[in-house]
């Protein structure tokens, strides 16, 4: 079942297209990975997705309900919650403070209790800094905050902006242990973009290519792995 | 020099100071959250003096119940300026740009320029205020000095509503809003936050509080002029850059140090030449200004951008 869908969606930035026609879907309770290098098209897809940008053209439907012209915030209210490129934290708030304004919603302050639960326990030492100021934490814990943040909003689809980058690599090996987790013991849906292949293949179900903003090979997760031209271009292989 | 007139004036400086960081608190605001720079900040200012002296004057109302008015004028008034100037300028961008800032800063100007000229039509450029009208006695002597008692109450009033805006911040869900659109509005709009909603809120709560502090002005400074907008209001530009864009607390220990800068100031050059105290005391409190944002450009309480 497609819980997320995207059609047709043309997209760019003032005059500049950057992405050309994208057809994709996020099926329930399962990781979904878009790969591709820098400047595929990959945040922009997300941030069409999440309404911080509107597309030209296209539609996003969201359990079959047509999104696309509600703006971010609204978004969330429905269930699609972002994880942003670079975190984008509020420095000057508390680890708790940051996790609390998670729980805006309506819909997500009812669950307060059970989502703060839900964190902690995934990322315990965002416990012991819950008094501290986001602004100092280290890159790993930034990212553990950003995910609990966005965890906090009761996300029907978590959409994940590169979480690896900038981290180290046994960093990186916990949060996807996180993200796989999420999917099989609360059954959440992930769409995902990265560029560390390797990485995100890992966990994945199901993924999408997208190159110069068009999505040029899609499949499972074993299609892709098996795939020349992922390979070539990404694997080195 | 005589300490007991040093005295005096640190005295008179921290009293005064109180009321003008309470007076910048608003300026913060908006320019923090919203990067609003509120030319008609002393006209704004004046709204609260006035309306308390209509009332007072015209329907012979208690300044009391005149400055529980001034506030919620005020609050009106930050409403209709939020829809009928910036909401166009601010309102769905998700950055706000130099060119955006022009445009806002330029609409407060306008703002400014018609607040005063309405002043000096519907009230002249005479002193205004409340007479002689105090509450319980007009002086209580302090130290060997006499300090009339609507200062005590004007200081006691900032300080409360300092408090109670500090905690409001601090504290309640909305206020911790406020400050994460402050921070980063996009990741603000990501958890769902309407920025719409806060930075209407905002101003409400910015030009609001401005408005109510023109009433602490008017009972410090015992009468009011459209002419006074021109001292409070660069004071507070130099209080809110002290301070640090934003920060509340910082707007108030700025405000407590400038005061007692100009106070000081005024002293040393009044031994020499009284007439010119007040504008090299003025002159002193920028110099201030300008050594900060040489040397520590984001304020006290500000954070480094």
């Amino acid at each position: 079942m497609a819980l997320l869908e995207l059609k047709n969606i043309d997209a760019g930035y003032g005059e500049t297209q950057v992405l050309w026609d994208i057809n994709l879907q996020a099926d329930e309770g399962i990781i979904t990975v878009m790969l591709g290098s820098n400047g595929a098209g990959k945040t922009t897809t997300l941030r069409v997705t999440s309404g911080i940008l509107s597309p030209w053209k296209g539609q996003i439907l969201l359990g079959g309900e047509d999104v696309t012209r509600l703006p971010a915030h609204k978004r969330v209210e429905l269930g699609i919650v972002m994880v942003p490129e670079g975190r984008r934290l509020w420095p000057e708030l508390t680890v708790f403070e940051n996790l609390e304004l998670g729980a805006y919603t309506k819909r997500a302050r009812d669950k307060f209790d059970s989502s703060l639960d839900l964190v902690y326990s995934l990322f315990p030492r965002l416990r012991e800094r819950r008094n501290q100021l986001a602004g100092t934490l280290s890159g790993g814990e930034q990212q553990m905050l950003a995910i609990g943040r966005a965890l906090m909003a009761v996300p029907r689809i978590l959409l994940m902006d590169e979480p690896s980058l900038g981290l180290a690599p046994k960093l990186v090996g916990e949060i996807m242990n996180v993200v796989r987790k999420l999917r099989d013991d609360e059954r959440l849906t992930v769409f995902l973009v990265e560029q560390n292949v390797h990485m995100s293949l890992e966990i994945a179900d199901y993924g999408y290519v997208i190159e110069q903003g068009r999505i040029v090979l899609s499949g499972p997760k074993e299609e892709l792995e098996g795939s020349e031209r992922i390979k070539k271009a990404y694997l080195g292989l | 020099m005589d300490v007991s007139i040093l005295a005096i004036n640190l005295v008179n400086g921290l009293l005064w100071g109180i009321i003008l960081g309470f007076a910048a608190v608003g300026l913060t605001l908006l320019w923090g959250v919203m990067k609003v720079v509120n030319l008609a900040q002393g006209e704004v200012i004046l709204m609260g003096s006035y309306v308390a002296i209509i009332l007072f004057a015209q329907y012979g109302l208690s300044p009391l119940i005149g400055g529980l008015v001034a506030l919620l004028v005020g609050l009106a008034a930050g409403f209709l300026i939020y829809w009928a100037l910036l909401h166009k300028l601010v309102g769905k961008v998700e950055r706000i740009t130099l060119k955006i800032e022009m445009s806002t800063l330029l609409a407060m100007f306008a703002l400014s320029i018609a607040l005063l000229n309405f002043y000096y039509y519907a009230f002249g450029s005479e002193p205004r205020g409340f007479g002689l009208w105090s509450i319980g006695v007009p002086f209580i002597r302090v130290l060997g000095t006499t300090i009339r008692t609507n200062i005590l109450l004007a200081d006691a009033l900032a300080l409360i509503s300092v408090a109670v805006i500090y905690l409001f911040l601090d504290r309640t869900i909305l206020g911790k809003s406020i400050r994460a659109v402050m921070q980063d509005a996009q990741a603000a709009s990501l958890v769902g936050i309407n920025p719409v909603k806060i930075k209407l809120l905002t101003t409400i709560l910015g030009i609001g509080l401005t408005v109510f502090s023109g009433f602490m002005v008017l009972l410090f400074e015992a009468s009011v002029t459209p002419e006074i907008a021109h001292k409070y209001a660069p004071l507070s530009f130099v209080v809110v850059v002290l301070g640090g864009l934003g920060s509340v607390v910082g707007s108030l220990v700025a405000g407590i140090i400038i005061g007692i800068i100009y106070g000081l100031s005024k002293v040393v050059v009044s031994i020499f030449n009284p007439r010119i105290s007040d504008p090299v005391a003025l002159s002193t409190a920028f110099i201030v200004l300008i050594l900060i944002l040489l040397f520590k450009p984001e304020g006290i309480f500000g954070r480094k951008r």
